[in-house]
């Protein structure tokens, strides 16, 4: 792409702020990278919860949604591949 | 690397400062004298001092140095005649026998070393100890039979002090003293007019406060090589810990690329970087100043005790 403009949201993200462009990528937009990309030292679930806790929000509020993940994608995984 | 810096600053400062201050202490505590005078082989006799002005009192102090193959290094001997009034002048030497004089006289070849070294080698009352004149030990001078153990433990580094008695020192080796110990109210203006007296002879006189002076400065000279052997060290040290950092940093820049694209500003992940560091420092420096004080302390009190000091 050689010109032209991005739009998130009906604001340019050339003229966001670098704090406004990390708010806008940790609230509006998810990730799912090409590789296996998670922070080495934190488990999954704390990889799950850096955002929102980089939002300044409290990651006890959500940790219950994320067990309820959890379990969710254990019941796929052994209905796709027959195990945990 | 700041933690590494911090450790050994602290090891080598306590070290350092504790052997200078040992060293100076023992020297000064031990030495009841005021004027070291060296004879160099001239003849000459405390008595020939004693009309000195201020000079209070001398001693023909009859010393050699051998080499016994019961310790390491070189001995300092002593021809004793009469321990208690040399003992008045060398206060290193702690006898807590009944009468030294009379058993050395009695013990043929009979000789008292330091109680370190007796514990060191395991040496009993009636062992029998080779002395030689050179540090190679080809110069045999004789066998000696322990006659008993004293306690030098502030006079020397090397805990080789050992007594024989003064008719075995003339026959064995001269009846010349080594030196004359001197005490007298005015060390400076004696030194002088025994340098002028003596001027033609291989006599040297020097204060003791000069004489420690120069044994603190040889203390120095060998902190100083140890010194440089720990920068050497420690430079060595350094590098491999700023490779492991270099390493570390470039292993953990995915990481830091994932969480500034995911949820992170650059201040964010700033502030973070800097918390890390700030928290490693004062923790693991806390950590290293308690550690290199103990250090210290254990390695001070283990190289004392190598050396036959005690502290």
């Amino acid at each position: 792409m050689s010109s032209g403009e991005v739009f998130v949201n009906g604001k340019n993200i050339a003229d966001m702020s670098d704090k406004e462009k990390s708010v806008m990528r940790r609230t509006n937009m998810g990730f799912v990278f090409q590789f296996y990309n998670l922070v080495q030292n934190l488990t999954i679930k704390e990889n799950i919860l850096l955002p929102i806790v980089m939002d300044g929000k409290k990651a006890s509020g959500y940790e219950e949604k994320i067990d309820r993940i959890f379990i969710v994608s254990i019941f796929l995984s052994s209905f796709i591949f027959g195990r945990a | 690397m700041f933690t590494v810096v911090i450790l050994i600053a602290v090891v080598m400062t306590t070290l350092t400062n504790g052997i200078k201050n040992v060293a100076a202490t023992d020297i000064a505590n031990s030495s009841a004298y005021d004027v070291i005078v060296t004879l160099n082989g001239e003849d000459m006799r405390a008595s020939d001092l004693r009309d000195f002005e201020n000079v209070t009192g001398a001693l023909d102090s009859y010393e050699s140095l051998w080499f016994g193959d019961y310790c390491t290094g070189s001995s300092r001997v002593y021809g004793i005649g009469q321990f208690n009034e040399l003992n008045e002048y060398v206060r290193a030497l702690r006898y807590d026998g009944d009468n030294l004089d009379e058993l050395l006289r009695n013990t043929a070849h009979g000789i008292i070393v330091d109680e370190y070294w007796a514990r060191v080698q395991n040496l009993s009352v009636g062992d029998v100890v080779t002395f030689f004149a050179d540090e190679k030990q080809s110069n045999e001078i004789g066998n000696f039979t322990v006659a008993g153990f004293w306690d030098s433990s502030t006079g020397t580094t090397d805990r080789g002090f050992v007594g024989i008695s003064l008719d075995d020192f003339q026959s064995l080796i001269t009846d010349v003293p080594d030196k004359v110990l001197v005490r007298t109210s005015t060390p400076g203006s004696v030194v002088q007019a025994i340098s002028e007296r003596y001027l033609d002879t291989g006599i040297a006189a020097v204060t003791t406060e000069k004489y420690i002076e120069e044994q603190i400065a040889a203390v120095d000279t060998m902190i100083g090589m140890l010194f440089a052997c720990v920068v050497l060290g420690a430079i060595i040290i350094v590098c491999g810990i700023v490779s492991n950092l270099i390493v570390s940093f470039i292993g953990r820049k995915k990481e830091y690329a994932v969480m500034y694209s995911v949820c992170m500003s650059k201040r964010q992940l700033m502030n973070m970087l800097l918390w890390e560091f700030l928290f490693s420092c004062i923790s693991v420096g806390l950590v290293s100043i308690v550690a290199g004080f103990a250090l210290s302390e254990w390695f001070l009190s283990k190289a004392a005790n190598g050396t036959g000091m005690v502290i």
